[in-house]
């Protein structure tokens, strides 16, 4: 005869099968910032958000003008990228970031001679449900109730 | 509007309410600060399940502090093992919760004394942990204890980063505002008695029971 226990196991189960499974992200982007940098400053250009909370990819691209020669750094945390360019050369610096950034200031350094442009942006994933990891969860969730509802019947005794 | 409530109107306004709902009980309705226990009219139902609700919660309540702690270790993914073990508390705690919900309404003693606190109490619950299992299981939410983690600092220090916390998925947020209001509603209810231990008993004086064998 099924007991509500077989039911709280199957559950169980379900619960850690859906929680095994690998987690299914969509993939977005976010400029955080663009804008004309000159030579010798330093600023935050950001703070990470919550987007990073599941990985996310700094790319901060700059193009430096005609005459300029310049060393951009960028650095979030204790992590530091550091590139030079000069005379209309495009650079690109990239820097993962992860949940423990959320709330780092990304700073943007610049020294040399002249200006830049620059844009930063955010590649980020967010966490999507997928169909058989709901499913799963709906038929546990479904198991727990039918399990509480045959133990309330198993231990239920109307008076006669 | 919304973020500013959930993380910094609400947490502000449901401790407040915490502490000065007990405080308040403590002072003026100390006699009616009960656990209310329905354990005299039934316990075939309530045995099992009730010890389930309760260690299981207790068990998910270590599993949040870990959670929010494990910035603090060089591989916060060491915990991962945690989360999980988690998932399973949770399942089971919503087990003795629905268990004890439809006892409540099918047993007609315990329904008799029963107030409508002790389903709201029970449906909260029920809800908080069929979000939080969603989120876990579903989602795979466990990168977000770091950002909850430096919420719960900026609560603290009294600096919270609403733009750090935008993205956060409207479950998580959900289930966040739930929880707020749990801990608002605890001190109104029944729960005020799960804060109470009777640590007083060690030092008051001595009672005399007197035990009547044959009484006939």
């Amino acid at each position: 005869m099924a007991k509500p226990v077989y039911f709280i196991l199957l559950a169980i189960v379900f619960v850690l099968a859906a929680s095994l499974l690998p987690t299914s992200y969509s993939y977005n982007e976010l400029v955080l910032d663009k804008g004309e940098i000159a030579a010798d400053e330093a600023f935050q250009i950001h703070v990470v958000g919550s987007e990073a909370a599941y990985g996310a990819i700094l790319k901060i691209e700059v193009n430096c003008m005609d005459t300029s020669n310049l060393t951009i750094t960028v650095a979030v945390g204790d992590r530091i990228k550091s590139s030079r360019c000069m005379h209309g050369e495009s650079i690109s610096m990239e820097i993962q970031l992860h949940g423990d950034d959320v709330g780092k200031p990304i700073i943007l350094n610049i020294v040399g001679h002249g200006k830049a442009e620059y844009v930063a942006l955010l590649q980020y994933r967010t966490p999507t449900p997928s169909p058989t990891k709901t499913t799963l969860f709906t038929i546990a969730i479904l198991l727990a109730i039918i399990a509480a509802w045959m133990s309330v019947r198993r231990g239920w005794k109307p008076e006669l | 509007m919304l973020d500013w409530i959930i993380y910094i109107g609400l947490p502000y306004v449901s401790l407040t309410l915490f502490i000065g709902g007990l405080a308040y009980r403590w002072l003026r309705h100390r006699f009616e600060w009960s656990a209310a226990s329905t354990q005299i009219f039934e316990t075939r139902m309530l045995g099992h399940a009730s010890i389930l609700l309760h260690y299981s919660i207790l068990f998910l309540l270590a599993v949040h502090i870990i959670g929010a702690l494990s910035i603090l270790l060089p591989d916060p993914a060491v915990v991962k093992p945690v989360y999980v073990a988690g998932a399973v508390a949770a399942l089971l705690a919503l087990y003795g919760t629905l268990v004890a919900l439809v006892r409540r309404m099918i047993v007609p003693e315990v329904r008799a004394t029963s107030k409508a606190e002790d389903y709201i109490v029970l449906i909260l619950l029920a809800v908080i942990l069929v979000l939080g299992l969603y989120q876990y299981v579903v989602v795979g939410i466990g990168g977000l204890y770091p950002v909850y983690a430096q919420w719960l600092a900026g609560l603290v220090t009294g600096e919270v980063n609403l733009a750090a916390l935008q993205f956060i998925p409207w479950w998580v947020k959900l289930h966040t505002a739930l929880a707020l209001v749990f801990i608002a509603y605890w001190p109104f209810t029944k729960l005020a008695g799960m804060i109470s231990y009777p640590i007083t008993y060690l030092t008051r004086r001595y009672q005399i029971i007197r035990r009547v064998w044959r009484q006939f």
